[in-house]
């Protein structure tokens, strides 16, 4: 009984802690009236308790905030992640790279495309302004008549702020930029027409640093604005009353230009310049959230700007490049390829990067960190498609509304499943989870069954598939040896047509391994090719040989061995919902739930 | 032999603090209130806080303050009753209350009276008392 009378220290509810006190006054016979609202004692000790109350929250709120995984406010979030030598990444500009055609004017030697040269581009109804970032100059042999020039333009507003230093003897002054939404890496700075450079932490090199050193620092501070930091006279140069600082950036709409690819230039007065060719805006990406500070903060610390192990690379380019959802480092050693690092990288927007911001990430970014013998490769993500086929079975009695609504939700749990279970690198699809999902949708459903096929959908371009080694790195349904042989085995297709043929073909297997390529006349299988691959039950691996198609796509569907479906490397599960299916059935209906409640689908 | 007989003896069901603090002469200590003084200081405290004033408990007291403030008359004094009934009614289960009546005798000296007609319900006892209310300003 004693310990009922202890204190709770942890609570922090006021009624809570107010009960608290009155259980304490329940052991004192001195004082009878503490329950009731308007006793002299009542109101004392809701004074005590609001006190306690209020020392308990700021006690728990200092403390959250000391750590970086507890703090809320992103100005403490900062101030830890600085700490650790990291900047979070600011607001970063959609870019794109296009090839404009100069042609020649006259006899001239050359021409220049200055700095702040526009190009505008539109996304639906609103129009985004692009700015070249530095200058490009077309310089002409004698015997040409025009140029082709490769050149980058970034979004977002060209601003220039001017700060006059208006105070001496100031260690590292300060010059905090009125704008928000501001590409950091686009800063230009320059003191007394002086051009600075920005120092941040994986280029310092704090020994080469001297009092004459023209650099500047930048932090976030409050409201998503920037700070530029100038030197002190000791690190860095010092400025001195009257020096004017200019400063010139972008501020940029983030992701919101990302995938535009119609634009049109203006060169003052040369109307005659125009686009060859140019790539999707790509990298756009807004201010660093507070979740991928906390995550990122720990790890950059921990890689110390190298990229050795996988869990390296990932950070330092997702610290370099935020247009990311989801990505997945994994070594050549894994899939038999030492020396390599794979990197797979699912942008924020879209299945895949477009080639150029794979370069972007290969030369600008990996090569800055990357150690000398190890080849990073950049892959595209591979999505295999869960084919999924539930029955349902429910309790008329305890059916609130209606068949055709509780598929509704089910349908709707699929999509909400894609996005919070599965779509991601290294996230499995686990049957139990799903169930207990739908279970929890309505109190009507007595049970759920649920069978899971595999899918890759491969596309046909000139001739060649994307891939001929399909990995879905679970073991697909093998009972025996030549298990279905005469039905198809454990593989399929869509029906596809080869070159020259005015048939479609198929693939199945044979139960022993191998892929059987075969043409359907008449509605009659044909097998042309009984060797056309091979298939790995155990691994789950297919392996084409080079065969015919038309270009289109090739849909390779198989039956795994297990419910649960596991997602290894640059493999992405997710839900079809197209492909997918709902039976419901009522818990009476005995030969309905035998027909459907099977435990395999071959 | 003596018998002993229970209800003499004296057995305070409620007891308070006293909320003027006043020192008791012979023991120092702090002086108390108990049973129908005890829910008298109750009521007086209940019907004088304006809500909101309680911390995380908006809902507790009356508006009388505020009510002092309009023009006086039937109308006023009726909303007066209705406030203080409705308060005790919520917030003091020990009492029934029998009648609330503001007596307006003191008007021309700033301040009205209140009648509290009340059951002391753990013992069975009807009792009264005036609330004075006034102006601050």
């Amino acid at each position: 009984m004693e310990s009922l009378n202890k204190p709770v220290v942890a609570n922090l509810d006021f009624d809570d802690i107010k009960e608290d006190i009155i259980n304490h006054f329940k052991n004192d016979d001195s004082f009878k009236d503490y329950n009731y609202t308007g006793s002299a004692l009542n109101t004392l000790i809701d004074i005590l308790a609001y006190n306690t109350h209020m020392n308990a929250i700021t006690a728990n709120f200092s403390i959250n905030e000391m750590f970086i995984n507890t703090a809320q406010k992103r100005e403490n979030i900062l101030s830890i992640a600085k700490g650790m030598n990291y900047i979070p990444t600011s607001t970063t500009a959609a870019r794109v790279e296009l090839t404009i055609n100069v042609p020649r004017l006259g006899s001239e030697r050359s021409f220049s495309i200055p700095v702040g040269t526009t190009l505008t581009a539109s996304s639906g109804n609103t129009t985004y302004t692009f700015n070249l970032s530095q200058n490009y100059i077309a310089q002409f042999l004698s015997n040409e008549t025009s140029k082709d020039i490769k050149m980058t333009f970034f979004q977002g507003q060209r601003l220039t702020e001017r700060f006059i230093q208006d105070t001496s003897n100031v260690d590292f002054p300060v010059f905090d930029l009125l704008n928000t939404n501001i590409d950091t890496q686009t800063l230009a700075v320059r003191v007394n027409d002086i051009k600075y450079t920005m120092l941040n932490p994986e280029i310092e090199s704090i020994s080469s640093i001297d009092s004459s050193s023209v650099i500047f620092f930048v932090e976030e501070i409050s409201n998503n604005r920037h700070r530029i930091k100038l030197g002190n006279g000791v690190i860095g140069k010092k400025v001195n009353i009257g020096d004017e600082v200019v400063v010139t950036y972008l501020s940029s709409v983030g992701e919101l230009a990302n995938g535009i690819s119609t634009y049109s230039l203006s060169v003052a007065g040369r109307s005659d310049i125009n686009i060859v060719s140019n790539s999707m805006s790509y990298g756009g990406a807004s201010i660093e959230s507070e979740r991928s500070i906390k995550d990122n903060a720990p790890h950059w610390f921990q890689s110390q700007y190298r990229a050795v192990t996988t869990n390296d690379y990932e950070t330092i380019v997702k610290k370099n490049y935020p247009d990311i959802q989801a990505i997945n480092a994994y070594g050549g050693e894994e899939v038999g390829k030492p020396g390599k690092v794979f990197l797979t990288i699912k942008p924020k927007v879209g299945d895949k990067l477009s080639e150029s911001a794979k370069l972007h990430i290969e030369n600008n970014i990996i090569k800055k960190f990357n150690i000398v013998n190890i080849k990073p490769q950049i892959l595209d993500p591979k999505y295999i498609e869960l084919l999924l086929s539930s029955t349902i079975i429910y309790d008329n009695a305890k059916l609130t509304t209606n068949e055709s609504a509780l598929k509704n939700k089910i349908f709707s749990l699929f999509t909400s499943f894609n996005n919070d279970r599965l779509g991601s690198f290294k996230k499995s699809f686990f049957e139990q989870n799903l169930a207990e999902e739908i279970k929890l949708l309505d109190k009507s459903i007595v049970s759920i069954n649920t069978r899971t096929n595999l899918r890759y959908d491969a596309v046909v371009t000139n001739n060649r598939l994307d891939t001929y080694q399909i990995s879905f790195n679970n073991p697909l349904y093998h009972p025996l040896l030549g298990f279905n042989s005469n039905k198809g085995g454990i593989l399929s297709t869509n029906d596809f047509t080869r070159v020259g043929k005015s048939f479609t073909s198929g693939f199945d297997d044979d139960g022993k391994g191998n892929l059987r390529l075969f043409d359907n006349l008449d509605n009659v299988k044909v097998y042309s090719n009984n060797k056309a691959g091979t298939i790995n039950y155990g691994k789950g691996i297919i392996d084409i040989k080079d065969f015919d198609p038309k270009d289109g796509n090739i849909n390779f569907t198989v039956v795994p061995d297990s419910f649960d479906v596991l997602s290894l490397n640059e493999y992405i599960l997710r839900i079809s919902l197209d492909s997918s299916s709902i039976n419901i059935v009522e818990k009476d209906n005995i030969e309905l739930i035998n027909l459907l409640n099977k435990s395999r689908s071959v | 032999m003596a018998i002993y007989d229970q209800k003499f003896i004296r057995k305070n069901v409620y007891k308070d603090l006293d909320f003027n603090f006043t020192k008791l002469a012979l023991t120092n200590d702090v002086g108390t209130k108990s049973d129908t003084n005890s829910i008298k200081q109750s009521v007086v405290n209940l019907v004088m806080t304006n809500f909101g004033e309680r911390p995380f408990h908006p809902e507790i007291g009356s508006d009388v303050n505020a009510l002092l403030f309009e023009p006086g008359g039937a109308l006023t004094y009726s909303i007066i009753e209705d406030a203080i009934e409705s308060v005790l009614e919520n917030f003091e289960p020990r009492i029934q209350v029998l009648s609330v009546r503001v007596d307006e005798t003191g008007i021309d000296e700033n301040r009205i009276f209140v009648r509290i007609a009340y059951n002391f319900l753990e013992k069975n006892e009807v009792d009264s008392f005036d609330v004075v209310l006034e102006r601050l300003r």
